[in-house]
């Protein structure tokens, strides 16, 4: 048994895998700085607004104020190119991630809380400990992402039923998020009777079904993925909220090695068929 | 291939099952003051089917005389709405608190008409089968701006 955990968590990944998504999500960064947690460059011209979180409070974070969002925003950035070029990988990553951190619990400590950050939070910090550390490092971060993914998933249908009692399915929730924030397409979908009711159903059962994510493999696999990414552009179509920052995270799932990105192609058998890339050197990364 | 020591599965494990058991706690037991282990409440409420829907708005008064609604947004008065709900308590007992906002909207947004009272109401829709029926608003708190 403490053996076949031990081959699940430290299963073997190619180090290609870790390379991509740690490009992928270092990349994304900005555009979550300037859009998606954006809300800080506002807190900074609201000083007393400022309330913080436990975490926060316990460091004895400052607030956000102009100086600190812009040198914040620079360090950060600054290092995800570093670490997204493929230099210094465990020292800029680490920056990154306790910088980003602080950027996130700036981002929620004006009286609102997401829950959307879960998982790109956890890569952060797991991403720099993969960086040439050999294939059992990598297969332990992107499986620490994969379950960061699903616990996002998985907790939510808890919290509903936490907060929201049984009745929560039965309810008008859905509708509440229409009213206050529908677009076009969400009034429309509202206005067909029943559609939110099975919405809600659905969003329910798939979240408490989620961990399969992470034992399901090929076809299944990609359907389940399929399944998140189609109920991701939904909601953002309905009601705006994409959920980027974890939707990105999804990719962990996903062979990203025998993507033909960059120059050096994942090599592999004929069309078709899938290249074996496990224990290929010749797809270690681009250092 | 390489593999990692025992030194090194050791630590992660740890970390890993660190973090689990601390999202576990702020799921089952937590609230949003434990971020980034708080639990995943989005949407995790219950409207009945017969329930209201309530939403703050926030109208304002020109110079020009006007009485325009004005956006809770970072890029209108500096915050987010969901961050006016979280903090309405506030804003209630002590109503200059609003001068902030419209400080603020006269910053980012300069070439609009300065305003000169905020008023924040609570637009309530009432549901009848889960679908809206009718609508009002309920004024909360106002501010004359200085």
């Amino acid at each position: 048994m403490g053996g076949a955990l031990e081959r699940w968590w430290f299963a073997p990944v190619p180090a290609r895998r870790v390379r991509i998504l740690s490009v992928i999500v270092y990349l994304f960064l900005p555009l979550d700085m300037m859009l998606f947690t954006g809300s800080v460059w506002g807190h900074a011209e609201n000083p007393s607004g400022y309330r913080p979180v436990l975490v926060a409070r316990l460091l004895h974070l400052p607030g956000a104020s102009p100086v600190l969002v812009y040198a914040l925003f620079a360090v950060v950035i600054g290092a995800a190119l570093v670490a997204a070029w493929g230099r210094l990988p465990r020292a800029a990553g680490y920056v990154v991630a306790t910088g980003y951190l602080y950027w996130a619990l700036l981002a929620m400590s004006y009286g609102k809380v997401d829950h959307d950050h879960l998982a790109l939070v956890v890569a952060l910090f797991v991403l720099p400990t993969a960086a040439r550390a050999g294939e059992e490092a990598a297969g332990w971060a992107m499986r620490c992402v994969q379950i960061a993914v699903v616990a996002a998933y998985f907790l939510s249908a808890y919290a509903k039923i936490r907060h929201g009692g049984w009745e929560w399915p039965n309810g008008a929730t859905f509708q509440w998020a229409v009213s206050r924030r529908g677009t076009f397409f969400g009034e429309f979908v509202a206005s067909i009777p029943g559609a939110l009711l099975i919405g809600q159903w659905t969003v329910l059962l798939a979240e408490t079904a989620s961990p399969v994510l992470l034992f399901l493999r090929g076809r299944a696999l990609y359907a389940a993925l399929a399944f998140w990414g189609l109920f991701h552009l939904l909601t953002w179509a309905a009601i705006t909220i994409h959920f980027l920052p974890h939707v990105i995270c999804l990719a962990a799932f996903l062979p990203l090695e025998r993507a033909a990105i960059g120059w050096k192609r994942a090599r592999g058998g004929a069309a078709g068929k899938p290249a074996s890339v496990v224990g290929d050197d010749a797809v270690e990364p681009v250092h | 291939m390489r593999g990692l020591t025992k030194l090194g599965k050791i630590w992660r494990l740890g970390a890993a099952g660190a973090v689990i058991a601390a999202l576990g706690y702020g799921t089952v037991l937590g609230d949003d003051d434990l971020f980034p282990f708080g639990p995943m409440v989005q949407y995790a409420f219950s409207i009945p089917p017969d329930g209201e829907i309530k939403s703050l708005h926030l109208k304002a008064e020109t110079v020009t005389g006007a009485r325009v609604e004005i956006p809770i947004e970072p890029y209108y008065v500096g915050i987010r709405r969901a961050e006016l709900e979280g903090q309405l308590s506030r804003y209630l007992a002590k109503p200059e608190l609003l001068q902030s906002l419209a400080d603020a909207h006269e910053r980012i947004r300069p070439a609009d008409p300065r305003l000169t009272k905020l008023i924040v109401v609570t637009r309530v829709i009432t549901l009848r089968d889960r679908r809206p029926a009718w609508t009002k608003d309920v004024e909360r708190v106002s501010w004359v701006v200085r």
